[in-house]
C-alpha cells in the first residue's frame, strides 16, 4: 500500500522514517504550546495549591493548608454558590428560548436568513460593552428603558441589578440577550437535518402545527439540547466579565454578583495568594469534570436506552 | 370543496403574517438597547447627566461625546494596542494550527493519534485553571506586561487544528502524493497545493481568533499592567468600574459604539464563516 513518495524517504533516524520527524516538525509550535502553556502551568498550579506564594519566587510548602481554609471560608462557597444559581437561571434561558426562536424562525415564510442574522447581532457585541449598556436598560428607577416601559403596563419600577435578591437574574436575562444568536444557529442546523418525512406523515394524519413540534421536532433535536445543555453549565461555571464590569470585585450588591473565577482572580491577583487561588481553581475544576462526567454518563444512559 | 380550500389557504396565510410579525417584533425588541446606545452616544445632553427618561432621538444631537473620548481616554492607542494583539494572536495561531492540521490529516507520522488526543484533551481544562501559574510564568521570565502574554499560548488553538484537520480530511491525499512525486517536500506541498484549497477553513479561523482577541477581557487585564498596552475591552471596563473617574454616560456609550465597529464590520462582510463555524461546532459534537 506504500506509494512512491513514500519509500523515497525511507531513511531512518532514531527509529523513525524522515516521514514521521516531519510530522513531529510540523506538530512543533502545537507542542511547544502543548506542554510550555498547558501541561506545565496545570502541574504548576497543582503543585502551588498546596504552598504559600505571591507567585514572584517565594514559596512556602503548608501541605492540605489552603484546602482546609478554603472549605472553612464563607465567602468561597457563596461564591460557588452564586456561581450555580446563575448557572441554573442561564441554563434554562439560554436553551428553552432559542429552541422556541428557531422552531419559530425555521418556519417563517419569508426572511428566514435575514432574522437569523439579525438574532445574532448581540452576540457580536463584547460582554464589556453590553454590561455596560444594559446597567442603563435595567436601570432602577422608572427612568430606566425596562422600567419605563413596564411602567405604562402600571408595573411598579423594579431594582434589577441593584437588588441583591434579583441581580443574579438580571445578569442571566443579559446573557441571554447575547447569548440567544449563538444557540439558535446550532439549533437551526439540528432543525434543518429533522426527517422531512415525519412531518409529511403528520401532514396526512392531519396532526396540527404544535403537536408536531412536540411529538417530532422535540424528540430529534435532543442530542442537541443536551448538548447546549452541557455547554451552558460549563460556560456558566466560568461566568467572570459580567459580573466583573457590573459589581466590580466586590460583587456589588451584597456580594451577590461574585463568582468563583471573580474569588479566584481577587485572592490570586489582587491579594497575591497565587496558592489559594489556585486551590480554589482546583476546586471548581473539579465540579466542571463532575458536572461533565455526569452529563456524559446521562447522555450515554439515555443514548443506550 | 374549492371553497374549503381557499379558507385553508386564507387561514394558513394569516399564520405567516402572524408569524412573521411576531419575529419582527421580537427583532425590533432585541435592537433596541443598541439602537439606544448609538443615539445617546451622539447626545451631548448626556455629558453631564444620564440619558433620561429613555428617548428615541438625541436631545442635543452632536458629536462632542466623541471628541471627549477621543481626547479624554486614549481610545486611539486602545485600539491600536488589541489590533497588535489580534492580529499577533491569528498569525501565532492560525500558523501553528494549520501546519498541526495538515500533518495530522496528511502526513499521518507515528504517533499522529497521539497528538491529536493531547491537542483535544487541553478542552478539558479550564483556562481559569492555568491563568495563575500562566502569569507567574511569565513574570518570572520578564515576559509580563508584553504582548507575549496573549500570542505565546496561542500556540494551542484546539478549534482550529480539530476543524482544520476535518477539513483536510475532505481534500484527497493524492494531491499530495503526485507533488511529493515531482519532488516538492512537505512544506513546499502544504503551502503551494492545500493552503489554497483551505480558504474558507482559514477565513473562519481568522474571523473567530479576531473575535475573540478583541472581545477578551480577564486575560489582558491580568497580564497588561500599564495603561499604554491597555487593549479596549479594558479600556471600556475601566469606565465603570475604577473609582473617581466618572465618564459621562455619552462618553462611555461612544466607547462602546467605537468598539463595536470593527466586530461589526466583520460581521456583515464575513458573517457565512461565523454562522458555519457555529453550526459546525454543534453538529460535529
Amino acid at each position: 500500500m506504500q506509494s512512491t513518495a513514500q519509500v523515497k524517504t525511507q531513511k531512518k533516524f532514531l527509529g523513525m522514517k524522515s516521514r514521521d520527524w516531519i510530522g513531529y516538525l510540523f506538530c512543533l509550535p502545537l507542542l511547544i504550546g502543548l506542554i510550555f502553556f498547558y501541561y506545565y502551568p496545570m502541574i504548576q498550579a497543582f503543585l502551588m495549591s498546596f504552598q504559600l506564594t505571591d507567585g514572584m519566587g517565594t514559596y512556602t510548602w503548608i501541605g492540605i493548608q489552603n484546602y482546609t481554609r478554603l472549605f472553612k471560608d464563607a465567602t468561597y462557597w457563596s461564591a460557588v454558590w452564586n456561581t450555580i444559581y446563575m448557572a441554573i437561571f442561564a441554563v434554562i434561558l439560554n436553551v428553552a428560548v432559542p429552541f422556541i426562536f428557531a422552531s419559530l424562525i425555521n418556519n417563517v415564510a419569508w426572511g428566514k436568513n435575514f432574522f437569523k442574522s439579525l438574532f445574532f447581532v448581540p452576540n457580536v457585541v463584547s460582554v464589556v460593552a453590553t454590561s455596560m449598556l444594559f446597567k442603563f436598560v435595567f436601570y432602577p428607577t422608572n427612568q430606566g428603558i425596562v422600567n419605563g416601559f413596564l411602567a405604562n403596563f402600571g408595573i411598579e419600577p423594579l431594582r434589577w441589578f441593584s437588588d441583591p435578591a434579583m441581580t443574579r437574574f438580571t445578569v442571566c436575562l443579559m446573557g441571554l440577550w447575547s447569548g440567544l444568536g449563538y444557540n439558535i444557529i446550532i439549533f437551526l442546523a439540528a432543525l434543518q437535518n429533522v426527517s422531512r418525512e415525519l412531518y409529511e406523515a403528520a401532514d396526512v394524519d392531519g396532526v396540527g402545527p404544535f403537536k408536531k413540534w412536540w411529538y417530532i421536532t422535540v424528540p430529534s433535536v435532543k442530542p442537541i439540547i443536551v448538548f447546549l445543555f452541557m455547554m451552558q453549565c460549563i460556560g456558566s461555571m466560568k461566568r467572570f466579565t459580567d459580573v466583573f464590569v457590573l459589581g466590580g470585585t466586590s460583587g456589588n450588591p451584597g456580594g451577590k454578583l461574585i463568582t468563583a473565577v471573580l474569588f479566584i482572580y481577587k485572592n490570586a491577583f489582587l491579594g497575591s495568594q497565587m496558592g489559594y487561588g489556585c486551590a480554589a481553581a482546583f476546586v471548581l475544576f473539579a465540579i466542571i469534570l463532575a458536572l461533565t462526567i455526569f452529563n456524559n454518563v446521562v447522555v450515554n444512559r439515555r443514548n443506550d436506552e | 370543496m374549492a371553497e374549503k380550500e381557499k379558507s385553508y389557504s386564507r387561514s394558513q396565510m394569516i399564520g405567516k403574517i402572524v408569524l412573521f410579525a411576531v419575529l419582527c417584533l421580537f427583532a425590533i425588541i432585541l435592537f433596541i438597547p443598541l439602537y439606544w446606545m448609538v443615539q445617546s452616544s451622539f447626545d451631548a445632553a448626556c455629558i453631564v447627566d444620564a440619558p433620561f427618561p429613555p428617548r428615541w432621538f438625541p436631545k442635543e444631537p452632536s458629536l462632542e461625546p466623541y471628541r471627549l473620548m477621543f481626547t479624554q481616554l486614549p481610545m486611539l492607542s486602545y485600539i491600536k494596542n488589541t489590533f497588535i494583539v489580534a492580529i499577533g494572536v491569528i498569525l501565532v495561531s492560525g500558523t501553528s494550527s494549520m501546519l498541526a492540521a495538515y500533518a495530522l490529516s496528511k502526513i499521518k507520522f507515528k504517533g499522529h493519534s497521539v497528538v491529536l488526543m493531547m491537542t483535544m484533551s487541553v478542552l478539558m481544562i479550564p483556562f481559569e485553571l492555568i491563568m495563575i501559574p500562566l502569569y507567574s510564568f511569565f513574570s518570572q521570565v520578564g515576559l509580563s506586561n508584553s504582548y507575549w502574554c496573549m500570542w505565546l499560548p496561542g500556540l494551542v488553538y484546539t478549534f482550529g487544528t480539530f476543524f482544520g484537520k476535518q477539513y483536510l480530511d475532505g481534500i484527497p491525499d493524492a494531491l499530495r502524493e503526485a507533488a511529493m512525486i515531482d519532488g516538492a517536500g512537505e512544506i513546499r506541498t502544504f503551502v503551494q497545493i492545500y493552503v489554497p484549497l483551505m480558504g474558507s477553513i482559514i477565513a473562519t479561523i481568522v474571523v473567530l481568533l479576531f473575535l475573540g482577541a478583541w472581545n477578551d477581557l480577564m486575560w489582558p487585564m491580568i497580564a497588561l499592567s500599564s495603561r499604554a498596552k491597555w487593549t479596549i475591552q479594558i479600556g471600556l471596563s475601566t469606565f465603570t468600574t475604577e473609582k473617581g473617574a466618572t465618564p459621562a454616560p455619552a462618553l462611555r456609550m461612544a466607547g462602546a459604539c467605537v468598539s463595536l465597529i470593527p466586530v461589526l464590520i466583520l460581521y456583515l462582510f464575513l458573517q457565512r464563516f461565523i454562522v458555519e463555524s457555529i453550526a459546525l461546532s454543534g453538529i460535529k459534537q
